[in-house]
């Protein structure tokens, strides 16, 4: 998926495994940018009575370059604690939770923000309130007007922050795409799907029905950009300490030592389909300065020979950059410096381009302003839409499909003008949209939809 | 002398952290001693109870963990709070790996 499970290690600590990035202009408040980075995935709604939380000992971050040098000129950081009301009950709630401050709910987060700059560091908020996560109607009844919109707070600097959980607005079929690449709407063409005599059929969507926890910031565009500089780049990450010792005598954890990075994400997909498998952790730790040792795999995309070779023969154009060893400069641009301006021939002025450090970072040029809604195209920047992914991405954004496409060249000749796109390319997809999702977004800030509540998800039917 | 503007962050915390390291690091290295007798008398004596642990995270972050690296060349890494420093001294190492066995 994006970046759920996306690495070995990462995969057995979700509290850590940083699984979306969305930077976007706010669509409601044009003159602002909202970052929103999402944590502890595929969460079940009905996860009681130990329900989805922040972990206390990691450091989340959301960070920002705003120089070209894919160093973190600007963090946001993130730290949270618990607060149990009555440790004598095994309950989550003894009553329906009404409002943030309810002594029914029992097991209570609250969070600081800090932001760190050239100036050092200042505390932007602190003490402020998680909302609950949604377990049904009984216990955290008018979830969104009485649990969810008090929760977003307003920083000192007048930015607005949210922390808590929401609805997953990433939609894949996760159960087609690591079944050997089995597209369900294209499943026919695809040589192992052939040889059982599969037909096309409409995706599925894995994550339909889940939630995840969202650290979401809307900031001035004015407070995270250089003078002359439009373009940023934007991370996450998630840091531990470096020691951890369980005491079996209290049932606790010490830990010690300073913070080190155990999870990062910036763009879609990046670890999970392009990094290899001795790689994965070890990209987790490293910082975005130092991609340049990962672009081998930007450039020469395992997943380009695996999608020539499964849907073989439809891809020849595809096999025959494949077998030539050409490096794919189409996604060194997408993913690793950003578009240079005059590569679109619809657009010439359009860029995104931070310079020539190769690093993975989500990079939106904030001097595009966000589509209308009703014009909106969740295929982004491939489908006409300059205010889409990958310039930024939007929470409604198809990253699936534009990412399988970039990797099976629907773009290489933009900048490789003796290279034709194959034809079954704009075939490609896992069947998906916008739509796919159990729920709608929202809006306004912070855009990801209301959390399913565990009473009625799974749904009865 | 830069002005903010033309300071990066990546300046500042560069600068923060070579002061934070360079000071306990003086302070690690002179206290070595003292360290290896505490993990001493600490590793030889009765097990405390739970009661009489450090239960806030003040208490905790007062707490020393030594992570001995590398026996051979007495590399080790020290952990107090948020900070981590790597002294080498194998004659401290030694000791730890004999009251460990």
């Amino acid at each position: 998926m994006s970046s759920h499970r996306e690495a070995p290690e990462i995969s057995k600590d979700p509290v850590a495994d940083s699984t979306d990035v969305y930077a976007f202009i706010s669509p409601d408040q044009p003159s602002t940018v909202t970052l929103i980075a999402n944590y502890v995935p595929l969460q079940e709604p009905a996860g009681g009575p130990n329900f989805y939380e922040f972990g206390e000992d990691i450091l989340y971050e959301i960070h920002i370059d705003t120089r070209g040098t894919a160093e973190p000129d600007i963090s946001y950081q993130f730290r949270f604690r618990t607060e149990v009301t009555n440790p004598a009950t095994f309950l989550y709630n003894t009553a329906p939770i009404t409002s943030l401050t309810s002594s029914a709910w029992n097991r209570k987060q609250f969070y600081s923000v800090t932001r760190v700059d050239a100036r050092g560091e200042r505390c932007l908020g602190r003490d402020l309130p998680c909302p609950p996560c949604n377990i049904g109607p009984l216990s955290t009844p008018s979830y969104a007007t009485a649990l969810a919109q008090p929760a977003v707070s307003k920083l000192s600097d007048g930015s607005l922050v949210f922390a808590g959980q929401r609805a997953e607005g990433f939609y894949v079929d996760l159960g087609s795409i690591f079944d050997l690449g089995n597209l369900r709407p294209i499943e026919e063409l695809n040589v192992f799907a052939k040889a059982l005599g599969l037909q096309s059929m409409p995706g599925v969507n894995a994550t339909k029905f889940l939630n995840v926890h969202s650290i979401a910031l809307q900031v001035p565009i004015s407070s995270i950009t250089a003078p002359g500089r439009p373009v940023i780049g934007i991370w996450t990450t998630a840091s531990r300490r470096r020691v951890g010792i369980f005491d079996d005598s209290g049932g606790g954890r010490f830990f010690s030592g300073p913070h080190t990075q155990v999870s990062r994400l910036a763009n879609p997909l990046v670890n999970e389909v392009l990094i290899p498998m001795g790689k994965k952790d070890y990209w987790n730790t490293q910082k975005p300065e130092h991609d340049k040792q990962f672009a081998s795999f930007v450039a020469h995309p395992e997943l380009a020979s695996l999608i020539a070779a499964l849907y073989s023969p439809n891809f020849p154009n595809l096999q025959a950059v494949v077998t030539a060893g050409t490096a794919r400069a189409d996604l060194e641009a997408i993913l690793l410096t950003g578009i240079p301006a005059g590569v679109l021939p619809s657009a010439p002025g359009f860029t995104n381009f931070t310079g020539a450090v190769q690093a993975d970072l989500l990079r939106l040029n904030t001097s595009i302003p966000p589509t209308p809604s009703k014009s909106a195209n969740p295929l982004g920047v491939v489908g006409g839409d300059l205010a889409g992914f990958p310039n930024g991405r939007r929470v409604f954004d198809d990253v699936v499909t534009v990412e399988l496409r970039a990797v099976a060249g629907a773009v290489l000749h933009l900048v490789d003008p003796s290279f034709t796109p194959d034809g079954a390319v704009g075939a490609i997809t896992d069947g998906l949209d916008q739509t796919s999702p159990g729920t709608g977004y929202l809006p306004q800030f912070p855009y990801l939809g209301v959390p399913y509540d565990g009473y009625d998800h799974p749904p009865l039917a | 002398m830069p002005t903010p503007e033309q300071m990066s962050r990546r300046t500042v915390l560069r600068g923060a952290a070579g002061v934070g390291a360079a000071g306990l690091a003086v302070t690690a290295l002179t206290g070595a001693p003292a360290l290896a007798s505490a993990a001493l008398k600490s590793a030889t004596s009765t097990p405390r109870r739970a009661s009489q642990l450090p239960a806030t995270e003040e208490a905790a972050s007062e707490a020393v963990v030594v992570h001995v690296r590398d026996l051979r060349t007495g590399q080790l890494d020290v952990y107090r709070g948020t900070s981590h420093v790597r002294i080498h001294d194998r004659q401290l190492a030694a000791q730890l790996a004999r009251v460990s066995a």
